[in-house]
């Protein structure tokens, strides 16, 4: 299909949570998922739509974030649908090769959008929150060895 | 908001889409160079009502981001749109001019073949192949078929039939090498017409 960039049209609230689990659970290592959400999706009998395939994607960049976009290269995706019982369509991708990560993801998604908002939040909340707290946590490890270059002023030349 | 039903369930297609459509493409394969005979297609898990199996696995075989599929107005439906789209990836086309593949009614009462692309002479391959459903493809035959494919002739009867059909289908031969190509589908497979086959009502 021609690609249709609707860069335009604003999201709507509900997209914009989905937007925001889909990319927690993609982020999210398949164990942590697992170990939070299994039992969410575990009561359903899901329809597989699109069985767990991988592919390749172009990844796009601008440099600088402001330039004209180029290809930066290509990256596997693995991405998966399924159909809940009653009729919601999930879809997941993810980074890499994992199947049962993509097969989970959509399963998750499809089951989000049953719940109220403030159950999802609450779910994705905490996923979140581990993620941020991941992400400090490898930042203040790196911190420790950081090393500060000063450039000093040579004087001998003059 | 919470949600029970979705307004469009998305169905299933292949259950194994690669060998799915490895076998399609062969029998549709052997039924253009066979015109007449009937072949069976492997059916998907799932398909839109309204549409028949070998309809449904044609497409999902054939149909892709580059051919603009025309739907028949009875079948132009959201569901069947969400399908195709989902599965192949095809534009849907309002445009009979447009389209590569389209899926019409055989039983309809006028069933037009007019506007649809028959190729050029530089590219006679950008005809439209034309996805006739039917209810079956073995009723009493009305029409002998020769040509390139068929050894002496092939009777064939296609029931029901919309008036007119198979002299749109002679005046349609006499375009080759341009020309639209058709595929009858109905339960119990596909009958393929192409553009060089020759037909005689009896």
């Amino acid at each position: 299909m021609p690609e249709q960039h609707k860069k335009d049209v604003p999201l709507d609230e509900t997209a914009q949570r989905r937007q925001r689990w889909l990319g927690v659970f993609a982020k999210t290592p398949l164990a942590a998922l697992e170990q939070h959400c299994a039992e969410l999706v575990a009561e359903h009998q899901f329809h597989m739509l699109r069985t767990p395939e991988r592919g390749l994607v172009m990844v796009r960049a601008r440099a600088g974030g402001t330039g004209t976009q180029f290809n930066a290269g290509e990256m596997t995706v693995t991405r998966c649908s399924v159909r809940s019982p009653s009729g919601t369509t999930g879809h997941g991708y993810v980074a890499g090769r994992n199947q049962k990560h993509a097969e989970l993801a959509a399963k998750l998604d499809a089951v989000l959008q049953e719940l109220t908002p403030s159950q999802a939040d609450a779910l994705i909340d905490t996923l979140d929150d581990a993620l941020s707290e991941a992400a400090t946590r490898r930042q203040q490890k790196s911190a420790t060895t950081r090393v500060d270059f000063y450039t000093m002023v040579r004087g001998d030349d003059a | 908001m919470t949600q029970s039903t979705a307004d469009v369930w998305l169905l299933e297609g292949f259950n194994d889409p690669v060998h799915g459509a490895q076998e399609t493409f062969r029998a549709v394969l052997h039924a253009m160079s066979a015109p007449g005979q009937v072949v069976a297609l492997p059916s998907p898990n799932e398909r839109p009502d309204g549409i028949s199996d070998a309809a449904t696995a044609f497409l999902l075989t054939l149909a892709d981001y580059t051919t603009p599929i025309w739907l028949d107005p009875a079948l132009a439906r959201k569901d069947v749109q969400a399908y195709l789209g989902f599965h192949t990836g095809a534009p849907i086309t309002d445009a009979r001019a447009d389209a590569i593949f389209a899926l019409l009614q055989g039983t309809e009462d006028h069933l037009s073949l007019n506007e649809f692309s028959i190729g050029t002479a530089e590219y006679p391959d950008r005809a439209a192949t034309l996805v006739i459903e039917v209810e079956t493809l073995t009723a009493p035959a009305t029409v002998r078929l020769t040509g390139p494919g068929i050894e002496t002739e092939s009777m064939v009867g296609i029931g029901p039939c919309a008036p007119g059909l198979w002299e749109a289908l002679i005046k349609n031969n006499a375009l080759f090498p341009l020309g639209i190509d058709v595929v009858f589908s109905a339960p119990s497979g596909v009958l393929a017409v192409p553009r060089s086959t020759q037909i005689e009502v009896l």
